[in-house]
Protein backbone atom coordinates (compact mmCIF):
# COMPACT_ATOMS: atom_id res chain seq x y z
CA UNK A 1 0.00 0.00 0.00
CA UNK A 2 1.05 3.25 -0.67
CA UNK A 3 2.19 5.81 1.63
CA UNK A 4 -0.36 9.09 1.72
CA UNK A 5 0.62 12.39 2.18
CA UNK A 6 -2.37 15.57 2.84
CA UNK A 7 -1.34 18.86 1.54
CA UNK A 8 -3.41 21.68 2.67
CA UNK A 9 -3.93 25.02 0.91
CA UNK A 10 -5.39 28.12 2.18
CA UNK A 11 -3.96 30.80 -0.34
CA UNK A 12 -5.41 31.79 -3.48
CA UNK A 13 -3.65 33.00 -6.88
CA UNK A 14 -2.91 36.39 -5.87
CA UNK A 15 -0.08 34.42 -3.66
CA UNK A 16 1.27 33.09 -6.55
CA UNK A 17 4.21 31.19 -4.61
CA UNK A 18 2.14 30.16 -1.41
CA UNK A 19 -0.41 28.98 -4.27
CA UNK A 20 2.32 27.02 -6.36
CA UNK A 21 4.70 25.64 -3.78
CA UNK A 22 1.78 23.25 -2.43
CA UNK A 23 1.45 21.58 -6.16
CA UNK A 24 4.74 21.45 -6.65
CA UNK A 25 5.57 18.78 -2.97
CA UNK A 26 1.99 16.96 -4.41
CA UNK A 27 3.73 16.29 -7.48
CA UNK A 28 7.02 15.33 -6.59
CA UNK A 29 5.32 13.49 -3.47
CA UNK A 30 3.58 11.42 -6.34
CA UNK A 31 6.73 10.96 -8.30
CA UNK A 32 7.84 9.10 -5.34
CA UNK A 33 4.78 7.06 -5.97
CA UNK A 34 2.60 8.29 -2.87
CA UNK A 35 -1.16 8.64 -2.76
CA UNK A 36 -1.22 12.68 -2.33
CA UNK A 37 -5.28 14.71 -1.15
CA UNK A 38 -5.29 18.23 -1.73
CA UNK A 39 -7.07 20.06 0.37
CA UNK A 40 -7.89 23.54 -0.64
CA UNK A 41 -9.49 25.97 2.37
CA UNK A 42 -9.94 29.95 2.49
CA UNK A 43 -8.75 31.48 -0.38
CA UNK A 44 -7.30 27.86 -1.64
CA UNK A 45 -10.65 27.69 -3.01
CA UNK A 46 -10.06 30.16 -5.56
CA UNK A 47 -7.39 27.90 -7.03
CA UNK A 48 -10.07 25.56 -8.22
CA UNK A 49 -12.39 27.81 -9.91
CA UNK A 50 -11.92 27.17 -14.07
CA UNK A 51 -9.50 29.67 -15.32
CA UNK A 52 -8.33 31.49 -12.33
CA UNK A 53 -4.88 29.96 -12.14
CA UNK A 54 -4.43 29.99 -16.13
CA UNK A 55 -1.53 32.39 -15.67
CA UNK A 56 0.02 32.02 -12.50
CA UNK A 57 3.43 31.51 -12.50
CA UNK A 58 5.47 31.57 -9.59
CA UNK A 59 9.37 32.28 -10.20
CA UNK A 60 11.76 29.31 -10.47
CA UNK A 61 8.89 27.08 -10.55
CA UNK A 62 7.00 24.73 -13.29
CA UNK A 63 2.98 27.38 -14.21
CA UNK A 64 0.42 26.34 -11.58
CA UNK A 65 -1.85 25.53 -14.12
CA UNK A 66 0.65 22.71 -15.49
CA UNK A 67 0.69 21.54 -12.03
CA UNK A 68 -2.52 21.06 -11.09
CA UNK A 69 -3.20 19.24 -14.65
CA UNK A 70 -0.16 17.04 -13.87
CA UNK A 71 -1.46 16.61 -10.36
CA UNK A 72 -4.78 15.28 -11.41
CA UNK A 73 -3.17 13.05 -14.36
CA UNK A 74 -1.30 11.42 -12.02
CA UNK A 75 -4.45 10.59 -9.97
CA UNK A 76 -4.58 13.19 -7.18
CA UNK A 77 -7.54 13.80 -5.18
CA UNK A 78 -8.35 17.64 -4.97
CA UNK A 79 -10.67 18.51 -2.34
CA UNK A 80 -12.53 21.74 -1.92
CA UNK A 81 -14.05 23.09 1.10
CA UNK A 82 -17.72 24.04 0.27
CA UNK A 83 -18.41 26.18 2.95
CA UNK A 84 -15.79 28.13 1.89
CA UNK A 85 -16.36 27.97 -1.88
CA UNK A 86 -20.39 29.28 -0.87
CA UNK A 87 -18.90 32.39 1.45
CA UNK A 88 -16.67 33.38 -1.65
CA UNK A 89 -19.84 33.11 -4.30
CA UNK A 90 -18.10 30.08 -6.61
CA UNK A 91 -20.92 27.67 -8.20
CA UNK A 92 -20.12 23.97 -8.24
CA UNK A 93 -20.47 24.87 -11.92
CA UNK A 94 -17.63 26.68 -11.75
CA UNK A 95 -14.77 24.35 -10.35
CA UNK A 96 -12.35 22.69 -12.60
CA UNK A 97 -13.22 18.85 -13.65
CA UNK A 98 -11.69 16.72 -10.93
CA UNK A 99 -12.49 18.67 -8.13
CA UNK A 100 -14.38 17.37 -5.36
CA UNK A 101 -16.66 19.26 -2.88
CA UNK A 102 -16.15 18.20 0.86
CA UNK A 103 -16.80 19.50 4.22
CA UNK A 104 -14.85 19.07 7.33
CA UNK A 105 -15.45 15.32 8.83
CA UNK A 106 -13.78 15.07 4.99
CA UNK A 107 -10.92 16.94 5.72
CA UNK A 108 -10.47 15.13 9.54
CA UNK A 109 -11.10 11.37 8.08
CA UNK A 110 -8.12 12.02 5.08
CA UNK A 111 -5.58 13.84 7.61
CA UNK A 112 -6.10 10.80 10.21
CA UNK A 113 -5.23 8.76 7.77
CA UNK A 114 -2.27 10.49 5.94
CA UNK A 115 1.63 9.84 7.07
CA UNK A 116 1.95 13.45 7.03
CA UNK A 117 0.01 16.81 6.58
CA UNK A 118 1.44 19.88 5.01
CA UNK A 119 -0.08 22.90 5.04
CA UNK A 120 0.73 26.18 3.16
CA UNK B 1 31.12 6.06 -11.01
CA UNK B 2 33.55 9.00 -12.12
CA UNK B 3 32.88 11.88 -14.68
CA UNK B 4 34.68 10.09 -17.83
CA UNK B 5 32.87 6.30 -16.69
CA UNK B 6 29.77 7.99 -17.03
CA UNK B 7 30.61 9.76 -20.36
CA UNK B 8 31.36 6.50 -21.72
CA UNK B 9 27.51 5.22 -20.61
CA UNK B 10 25.55 4.25 -23.45
CA UNK B 11 21.69 5.37 -22.09
CA UNK B 12 18.83 3.33 -23.08
CA UNK B 13 16.47 6.58 -22.57
CA UNK B 14 17.65 10.05 -22.24
CA UNK B 15 14.78 12.69 -20.88
CA UNK B 16 15.71 16.21 -21.81
CA UNK B 17 14.28 18.09 -19.16
CA UNK B 18 16.32 21.57 -20.14
CA UNK B 19 14.75 24.84 -19.74
CA UNK B 20 11.79 22.64 -17.36
CA UNK B 21 11.64 24.75 -14.02
CA UNK B 22 11.38 22.76 -10.86
CA UNK B 23 9.87 20.43 -10.49
CA UNK B 24 9.42 19.74 -13.87
CA UNK B 25 12.24 17.47 -14.45
CA UNK B 26 11.51 15.14 -11.47
CA UNK B 27 7.87 14.50 -13.00
CA UNK B 28 9.56 13.92 -16.62
CA UNK B 29 12.04 11.19 -15.34
CA UNK B 30 9.06 9.75 -13.01
CA UNK B 31 7.15 9.51 -16.65
CA UNK B 32 10.10 7.97 -18.36
CA UNK B 33 11.09 5.35 -15.95
CA UNK B 34 8.16 3.43 -17.33
CA UNK B 35 9.34 2.90 -20.72
CA UNK B 36 12.37 1.05 -19.64
CA UNK B 37 13.56 -1.76 -18.27
CA UNK B 38 14.74 -2.72 -14.99
CA UNK B 39 18.89 -2.65 -15.51
CA UNK B 40 18.52 -0.33 -17.68
CA UNK B 41 20.06 3.49 -18.02
CA UNK B 42 18.51 7.02 -17.97
CA UNK B 43 19.90 10.29 -18.89
CA UNK B 44 18.48 13.07 -17.58
CA UNK B 45 19.33 16.43 -18.95
CA UNK B 46 18.09 19.22 -16.36
CA UNK B 47 19.72 22.81 -16.31
CA UNK B 48 17.61 22.93 -13.07
CA UNK B 49 19.76 23.19 -10.05
CA UNK B 50 17.43 21.46 -7.59
CA UNK B 51 17.53 18.31 -9.77
CA UNK B 52 20.85 17.94 -8.71
CA UNK B 53 19.39 16.77 -4.99
CA UNK B 54 15.80 15.71 -6.48
CA UNK B 55 16.73 12.69 -8.66
CA UNK B 56 19.55 10.91 -5.66
CA UNK B 57 16.67 11.33 -3.68
CA UNK B 58 13.92 10.01 -5.84
CA UNK B 59 16.40 6.86 -7.05
CA UNK B 60 16.67 6.34 -2.98
CA UNK B 61 13.24 6.37 -2.66
CA UNK B 62 12.40 4.33 -5.51
CA UNK B 63 15.27 2.00 -5.38
CA UNK B 64 16.70 3.36 -8.70
CA UNK B 65 20.30 3.25 -9.05
CA UNK B 66 21.84 6.87 -8.69
CA UNK B 67 25.10 6.71 -10.96
CA UNK B 68 26.24 9.93 -10.63
CA UNK B 69 26.46 13.43 -12.44
CA UNK B 70 28.74 14.70 -15.25
CA UNK B 71 28.41 18.68 -15.71
CA UNK B 72 28.30 20.02 -18.98
CA UNK B 73 28.25 24.39 -19.59
CA UNK B 74 25.37 25.05 -19.50
CA UNK B 75 23.27 21.62 -18.30
CA UNK B 76 23.83 18.78 -15.78
CA UNK B 77 23.58 14.94 -17.08
CA UNK B 78 22.14 12.94 -14.81
CA UNK B 79 22.60 9.11 -15.12
CA UNK B 80 20.99 6.20 -13.22
CA UNK B 81 19.85 2.11 -13.41
CA UNK B 82 16.78 1.48 -13.19
CA UNK B 83 16.07 -0.93 -10.07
Amino acid sequence: MSEKLVVIVTNGPDKQEMATVPFVMATAAQSMDAEVTIILQSDGVILAQKGSCDNVTAHGFMPLKQLMDTFLELKGKLLVCTPCVKSRGISESDLIQGSQLIAAGTVISETLEAKAVMSY
Amino acid sequence: MNAEELKGLKANQTVDARGTACPGPLLAAKKAIGDIESGEIMEILSSDEGTKHDIPKWCQKMEHEFLGIVEEDSYSRLFLKKA
